[in-house]
């Protein structure tokens, strides 16, 4: 077991957005706020850590024949616990992502890391997998808020920061580009950054056999 | 692979299944009163917001049709009655917006308070801006945006919003209209 | 009666998009959107199981959980059941119509995971339609699902011989032409008929 380089994973290598494009509805429908992704963000991270112990403590007991059912009824009983906790002490936040936390049931991330890692890796190494790609997914979200939040209302923080938390503003009314915020901006915000990790990997990979060429 | 093995799979999963909703119990146990009281608590502030001078709130049973109007409560000041506010819950863009408008005895809106939206920030969450919600004080009747005939000028790109809320003022008056 | 479904229909299809607008659905929307036959086989797939989601959710939701006060466990049942929904019509269709078992096979499990299922199920209790409104509901979004999915590959398939920057290949240039169908459904964002 290597935490260093599962974190790594979670962060860089094979973050779940950017690299193994899992969880897109939510990262393009609630990344509108930053309250919103740090919001959605902590939630995935503590489903997606919660369910990957108990899958992998269980994963000796439950037959392989039905093994998609029971991960989620463990992951939807998971999903109901943080709903009802999020509708308790964090209302505003349960009415903002509205349908999204009961639809983290069936967020690819969080099947996606039971069946791939939690099911064939002991229980303390699945914790750590949860953490890291739940770290992971979070960063995206926050990139994505800030930027769509940015441009497109021209503030930063809303729901944390500023008077009432209607956040800070940057750029005065009636000047953002309101599209951002709007279902495009999520597509573009995401595709772009999409593209931004292939070209740095396309550029590192150029350097790469550029060094070994000139080695030769 | 006969029936036993059927059988030891249908038992796990439903053990699996028992331990989860027993867990869900618990924790709903513990959170039920306080999404109660949250909700209770948001709903209040919001009525003293619509009624200023309204010193309590009593609940008024409702029996009319309309399916938006959720509650009413009558709203008393020092020298008796002031007028009712009326919890209505119209679905505007991204699901329903639970809000309350205060009517005065006089049948006509003394104020509009949004409680809860998940309508899209920073366009259909300007209809909480006093801006748009102030332009149904002291109106009563139908009330609808400019698009469509009426007198209330639309949150910019949030149409959808802003007809909800407008129906929602609608049905909260016809609603206390009934009463008598 | 028919005004209203009329305009359930025209909101699931049209103004609120589950996948263009709502953002549901997006996993199948990018994975089996390269080639316009399997973009509409999977949608096919989609109305079927949206619209009998919609019912049993519905059967589950107002015959179970509400009698017997247990509506929190709305997401834990619904989910069991668009998966026992799933399972059954793989197996029921393999026996009976094995033409449309083909076509549609591939994609059947897949729905499972499809957040515009379980999301449709979720909204038609948060919106509090009655069982033939749950049923037009589900599969008028199924039909919107359609058309966004068939638009799209339609756009994919011609992607191919577009000249764009080397780090778009792939995902990213396909979420930006899914972001300028988007757009365009943005028109639709003031329609209203009744």
């Amino acid at each position: 077991m290597n935490i260093g380089k599962q974190f790594k994973d979670g962060l860089v290598s094979q973050n779940p957005v950017l690299v193994q494009l899992l969880g897109m509805c939510s990262t393009m429908a609630i990344t509108t706020t930053l309250f919103n992704g740090v919001g959605m963000g902590l939630s995935v991270m503590v489903i997606l850590t919660c369910s990957n112990i108990v899958i992998a403590a269980l994963r000796k007991i439950i037959p392989q024949k039905i093994r998609i059912a029971a991960y989620v009824v463990v992951i939807a009983g998971f999903v109901t616990m943080v709903d009802l906790l999020i509708q308790a002490f964090v209302p505003e936040l349960s009415k903002s992502l509205g349908v999204f936390i009961p639809l983290i049931v069936v967020n690819c991330i969080i099947l996606g890391r039971a069946e791939a890692f939690a099911s064939k890796n002991t229980v303390l190494a699945s914790a750590v997998d949860g953490i890291a790609q739940g770290i992971g997914y979070t960063i995206v979200l926050v990139i994505m808020c800030v930027i769509r939040e940015f441009l497109g209302s021209g503030t930063f923080g809303t729901g944390i920061f500023g008077v009432n938390g209607g956040g800070i503003r940057i750029i005065p009314e009636g000047y953002p580009a309101l599209f951002l915020i709007l279902p495009f901006g999520g597509f573009l915000t995401l595709g772009c950054l999409i593209a931004f990790v292939q070209w740095t990997a396309n550029r590192s990979a150029e350097k790469a056999s550029k060094g070994s060429e000139a080695a030769k | 692979m006969g029936s036993k093995y059927f059988a030891k799979l249908t038992l796990i999963l439903f053990l699996i299944s028992a331990v989860v909703a027993a867990l869900l119990g618990a924790v709903n146990a513990i959170t039920e009163n306080r999404i109660i009281a949250a909700n209770r608590e948001k709903t209040v502030s919001a009525m003293k917001v619509v009624m200023p001078e309204a010193a309590s709130f009593e609940e008024f049973s409702y029996k009319g049709k309309d399916p938006l109007v959720t509650e009413i409560y009558l709203a008393k000041g020092k020298s008796g009655s002031l007028g009712y506010v009326v919890k209505v819950t119209p679905t505007g863009f991204g699901g329903a917006i639970d809000m309350v408008v205060g009517v005065s005895s006089a049948g006509k809106v003394t104020g509009v308070s949004i409680i809860n939206m998940s309508e899209t920030p920073g366009l259909g969450t300007n209809a909480s801006k006093d801006a748009f919600r102030g332009q149904f004080v002291g109106k009563s009747g139908t009330q609808a945006v400019t698009k469509d005939g009426g007198k209330i000028n639309a949150i910019t790109g949030a149409t959808v919003t802003s007809r909800a809320v407008s129906k929602g003022v609608t049905s909260a008056l016809e609603a206390v209209a009934s009463l008598g | 009666m028919i005004a209203r479904i009329l305009s359930i229909s025209l909101g699931a299809v049209l103004v609120e998009n589950f996948i263009l607008v709502k953002f549901l659905g997006i996993c199948p929307f990018l994975g089996v959107s390269k080639k316009t036959d399997t973009a509409v086989g999977m949608g096919f797939a989609v109305i079927f199981v949206m619209g009998l989601a919609s019912v049993f959710c519905w059967l589950v939701n107002y015959l179970l959980l509400v009698p017997l006060k247990l509506q929190y466990m709305q997401t834990v049942a619904y989910i069991l059941v668009i998966a026992a929904l799933v399972q059954f019509v793989e197996m029921f269709l393999q026996k009976t119509m094995p033409t449309l078992y083909q076509a549609l096979g591939i994609y059947l499990p897949l729905i499972t995971t499809n957040c515009a299922v379980l999301g449709v199920a979720l909204l038609n209790t948060q919106y509090n339609y009655g069982l033939i409104e749950s049923l037009v509901y589900g599969v008028m979004g199924g039909v919107g699902f359609t058309v966004a999915i068939f638009l799209f590959a339609s756009v994919r398939e011609r992607l191919e011989f577009a000249d764009f920057p080397k780090a778009f290949e792939g995902f990213p240039i396909a979420l930006v032409s899914a972001g300028l169908i988007a757009l365009a459904f943005m028109g639709f964002s003031g329609l209203k008929i009744w």
